[in-house]
């Protein structure tokens, strides 16, 4: 045991910790698994990919999520014991989900494993694990294996079509915004993959399902910028450039401040990126210079910013003169 | 220069080991399957304390209590420990936190002898006598405790080893440190 001006820290010796288990039984190591899934649960915030920045909501993450790790690594051996698995496997989905935000895809595909594996425990969850499918999804497409990818989003699709039409006329509200977003993340994945149609087609549904719950006045801002900043993308890279204006300002347009400050930055980074393809360049730096501002308030030095500061600095190159040229340095 | 320390198994280190020719890595581990890796070069094998550094090690962890603990009750749990270090810090804090005598420790934990475990199996590479020793402590001294301060002990198997802080544990803290019997 240690104090330190943060408070008192303990720590206990590896081979230590592997002879508790040798010791204790089943009811013991419940008892501890119960615990532990309830405070950690407390401690470590929901992440929610979809609504907010995936930034920490509560510092205590990080210091929360060695332990998630190590609670994941002993459930090799005591998954069966655990009495609230669905508890479980909402509490690793959301570690899985902190690190997929900081980039440490191998150790969130191990949570995600484990999380898939408590919620199919009971299988009782179905919309929790449509959520698993889809972040685990996230996941490999970052880790570049879009096929994969694409086979998890279609099988979050499938779990959380078939929780509608198990629930049909008792759905929750925010069961059909699943559905909304499952067919983003599919029309993203086919984007990805080069599939353009269908990737409109997709994420044209999206729109239509997110539409019809904003009709309703559930606070939707922020997926509807979300879809329509995705259909930018793919006009963009069909070459319709018109059309995917048409969207980046439809985009901003919606985007008010419930909506993710990121998600608008990449509206509007992606949008400075489109003129700037198009030599467009005034208002090219206009829109990247919101980019960077709001990036770097949100990120600081990241790889991000650094791509919107790369854009601007090509503007700022192609605008040729002496001033230019020192500001693209 | 790029140090490990108390490093697990090489898989679990593949994808942390420079590639590059330049510079040098100091490892450290209890798995004695690195020493047939081709990226080691050299490797020495550290053994257990002596008498000497074993009772000097006790003495340390006694001083620091403000206790004493004759040489010849040191030497006694040094010979059985097998000059251990982990294990000699274990039983140093025990003796110390549980307030008992050194002497009558000794006397009780001479009859406790553990076998190897199936905890052993966690390591393979892990020197047996290693788990064997801290085993055989950890049978002496988990025989003191109640249900209650077990069941506490369970929360530990799911915890990272380090950063444990306080406040993960709290509202438990009277459980996990209150034992049933006074000792």
């Amino acid at each position: 045991m240690d104090r330190n001006k943060d408070g008192v820290v303990f720590s206990i010796h590896r081979q230590v910790k592997r002879q508790l288990f040798d010791r204790l039984d089943d009811v013991q190591l419940t008892q501890g698994l119960q615990w532990i899934t309830a405070k950690m649960r407390h401690h470590f915030p929901r992440q929610v990919p979809y609504e907010e920045d995936l930034s920490d909501k509560n510092k205590a993450c990080a210091r929360y999520i060695p332990h998630i790790l190590a609670l994941s690594d002993a459930l090799s051996r005591t998954s069966h014991l655990s009495k609230d698995p669905t508890m479980l496997a909402q509490l690793l989905l959301d570690g899985g989900i902190y690190l997929w935000s900081k980039r440490l895809l191998e150790d969130a595909k191990g949570l995600l494993d484990k999380s898939q594996l408590m919620c199919e425990m009971r299988g009782e969850d179905q919309v929790l694990l449509s959520e698993i499918y889809s972040i685990r999804a996230a996941v490999l497409a970052d880790s570049g294996n879009l096929v994969e990818a694409l086979k998890y989003f279609e099988q979050a699709m499938s779990v959380i079509k078939r929780h509608l039409k198990a629930v049909k006329g008792n759905e929750g509200t925010y069961d059909q915004i699943y559905l909304a977003n499952a067919y983003n993340n599919l029309g993203a994945m086919y984007a990805q993959l080069g599939d353009y149609d269908k990737a409109k087609t997709q994420i044209e549904v999206s729109l239509f399902l997110k539409k019809k719950w904003q009709d309703r006045n559930v606070p939707m801002s922020h997926l509807l910028c979300l879809s329509y900043q995705n259909l930018g993308n793919i006009n963009a890279q069909l070459g319709d450039f018109a059309e995917a204006a048409r969207y980046f300002d439809k985009a901003l347009e919606t985007a008010t401040v419930e909506s993710s400050t990121l998600r608008i930055a990449l509206t509007y980074h992606n949008y400075g990126a489109l003129n700037l393809v198009q030599s467009k360049l005034t208002e090219a730096r206009r829109l990247l210079e919101e980019a960077y501002q709001l990036r770097v308030e949100a990120l600081g030095d990241s790889q991000d910013t650094a791509a919107t500061l790369h854009l601007l600095a090509c503007c700022h190159h192609q605008s040729r003169g002496e001033a230019s040229s020192e500001a693209a340095r | 220069m790029l140090i490990f320390d108390n490093a697990e198994d090489p898989r679990s280190l593949e994808a942390f080991w420079p590639p590059s020719r330049n510079g040098s890595v100091l490892l450290t581990s209890q798995d004695t399957s690195w020493v047939g890796q081709e990226t080691i070069n050299h490797g020495i094998s550290i053994r257990s304390l002596d008498i000497d550094d074993g009772v000097k090690l006790l003495q340390g962890i006694f001083s620091r209590w403000k206790r004493t603990i004759s040489r010849e009750a040191a030497e006694r749990i040094v010979y059985e420990t097998g000059g251990l270090p982990l294990a000699l810090r274990q039983i140093g804090s025990y003796i110390c936190t549980i307030g008992t005598d050194p002497e009558d420790f000794v006397a009780r934990y001479s009859e406790v002898q553990s076998s190897s475990t199936w905890v052993d199996q966690w390591s393979e590479s892990t020197q047996p006598s290693y788990s064997r020793t801290l085993a055989t402590f950890l049978d002496f001294s988990f025989s003191k405790l109640g249900q209650r301060a077990l069941s506490a002990l369970g929360v530990f198997c799911f915890l990272d080893v380090d950063n444990v802080w306080a406040d993960v544990l709290s509202g438990s803290a009277g459980q996990l440190f209150h034992a049933d019997s006074p000792e």
